[in-house]
């Protein structure tokens, strides 16, 4: 084993990275090498001063650092980051609960209304039986459909906005004929207190496509008058390109912060 | 990990959940360490912008942080790879400042920092991959272990790169003897 293989158990030594057996065996090289002792001592030498001087005295956590203590970057890390998630994510978790069990609900309606077939006292005056049972079901279809949606809408993580034309034009449709029947009788009042639940999961299927509420949403645009550079999937320590040297002419940063200090 | 070490991960946990208050614990707990890494890596002038730059991009990587290693190695790691690319796009750029404000300049730095100084300088003239094992070590005090977690590769990497960086600093130190002493010296003159 050469010198140079010595030393590097040597320098782990310093460190304290030894192990016992390397720590036996250098120890008998030591003392037939007066090369490697020399060494030794001038590694210790130059290591105590590195750590002197570039970490200076280690205070309890870190916090001011005889060398190079800068300004407190928090606030200004906080502050280009994008708005508070933690109240948004709950809202939109809230949201999409609500909407779930919607759904849920509205599916299980239709599924009822499909089964139980049009009530005695809700047929529908001159309409015969056989028209009066079809729209029924076309009713109790409208009403899956828009259960599904709404469980769709609260299942995907992605910008809702591609079910809302049908939507809307279905609970505007329906809010203008309810209000019409309620006027001229042809609806109790109670048979109308189903549909606030279709509103209310249609409102909340509104909120969940607003831009603030996506979760892609600007959160992530916010910020495009920035200096542009990219966060990739891949920036996170794991490829490990070398660093490259910089030779040492290149010295007007060093320069700078001479006179910046 | 240490009682530390484990607190401080804890809070990049919570702060990947979106807890603003523990990302700022976080942050406070770790900008220093931070900061002497990229220090030592570039430069002290550049230390600032290059540590806000870690941040930024530890913030958005947060998320998907899995507590597989330690936060503090984690966050190094990016600040690592922060002043990889630092160094790439400086490079690809051509240099502006001219040469002579090299002389110009007045050293206004208080004595205390002279050492400092000329043991930046050394580090600087060691190979990147030597000098990024020496300051994880010795300037942050990493073991081996966390030290390739920071720079991903094998612990015995580091260990042989911890050892030729020393013999450098050995010959830097040996061969300008007075390197040490003379800097503060010639530029207060
Ligand atoms: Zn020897």
């Amino acid at each position: 084993m050469g010198c140079e293989q010595w030393r590097e158990i040597l320098s782990a030594q310093l460190d304290g990275e030894e192990t016992p057996a390397e720590r036996i065996a250098v120890d008998a090289h030591l003392d037939g090498c007066t090369g490697c002792r020399d060494w030794c001592d001038r590694a210790a030498t130059v290591t105590r001063r590195s750590r002197l001087a570039l970490s200076g005295p280690a205070p309890a956590h870190g916090q001011r650092r005889r060398v190079v203590p800068g300004p407190d970057l928090t606030d200004a890390v906080l502050a280009a980051l994008p708005a508070p998630r933690r109240l948004r994510d709950r809202l939109v978790f809230a949201l999409r609960t609500g909407l779930a069990l919607i759904g849920a609900l509205q599916l299980v309606l239709g599924l009822a209304q499909v089964g139980r077939g049009p009530a005695a006292g809700h047929a529908h005056g001159a309409l015969d039986t056989l028209t009066s049972g079809h729209l029924w079901h076309e009713s109790a279809a409208w009403n899956i459909a828009v259960g599904a949606g709404f469980l769709f809408v609260a299942a995907r993580r992605t910008p809702t906005s591609g079910l809302l034309p049908t939507l809307s034009a279905f609970v505007g449709a329906l809010v203008l004929l309810s209000a019409n029947d309620l006027v001229t009788g042809r609806v109790e009042p109670a048979r109308l207190v189903s549909h606030g639940f279709l509103l209310t999961g249609y409102l909340i299927v509104v909120a969940l496509s607003r831009p603030r509420l996506r979760p892609d949403g600007p959160a992530g645009r916010d910020h495009r008058d920035r200096p542009a550079w990219r966060l990739a999937a891949h920036d996170v320590p794991t490829a490990t390109p070398p660093l490259r040297l910089v030779p040492p002419h290149v010295g007007s940063a060093r320069i700078r912060d001479r006179s910046a200090a | 990990m240490s009682d530390d070490d484990a607190e401080v991960t804890a809070w990049a946990l919570a702060a990947g959940r979106g807890d603003r208050e523990a990302a700022a614990r976080f942050i406070r707990a770790t900008q220093q360490h931070v900061r002497r890494f990229v220090a030592h890596l570039i430069s002290p002038a550049e230390a600032d912008d290059l540590t806000q730059e870690t941040y930024l991009r530890a913030m958005r990587s947060l998320p998907s942080f899995a507590a597989r290693s330690s936060a503090r190695t984690w966050l190094l790691g990016i600040a690592r790879r922060t002043a990889v690319d630092h160094v790439r796009a400086a490079t690809s750029r051509p240099r502006t400042v001219p040469l002579s404000e090299w002389h110009d300049t007045p050293d206004t730095r208080g004595s205390g920092f002279d050492g400092e100084v000329v043991l930046n300088d050394l580090l600087l003239a060691l190979p990147a991959d030597r000098r990024e094992a020496f300051v994880a070590t010795q300037v942050l005090g990493l073991s081996y272990a966390e030290a390739a977690e920071v720079c991903g590769c094998p612990v015995g990497t580091i260990r042989s790169r911890v050892a030729r960086a020393r013999e450098d600093l050995v010959v830097l130190v040996e061969g300008n003897p007075r390197s040490i002493r003379r800097r503060p010296g010639s530029a207060a003159g």
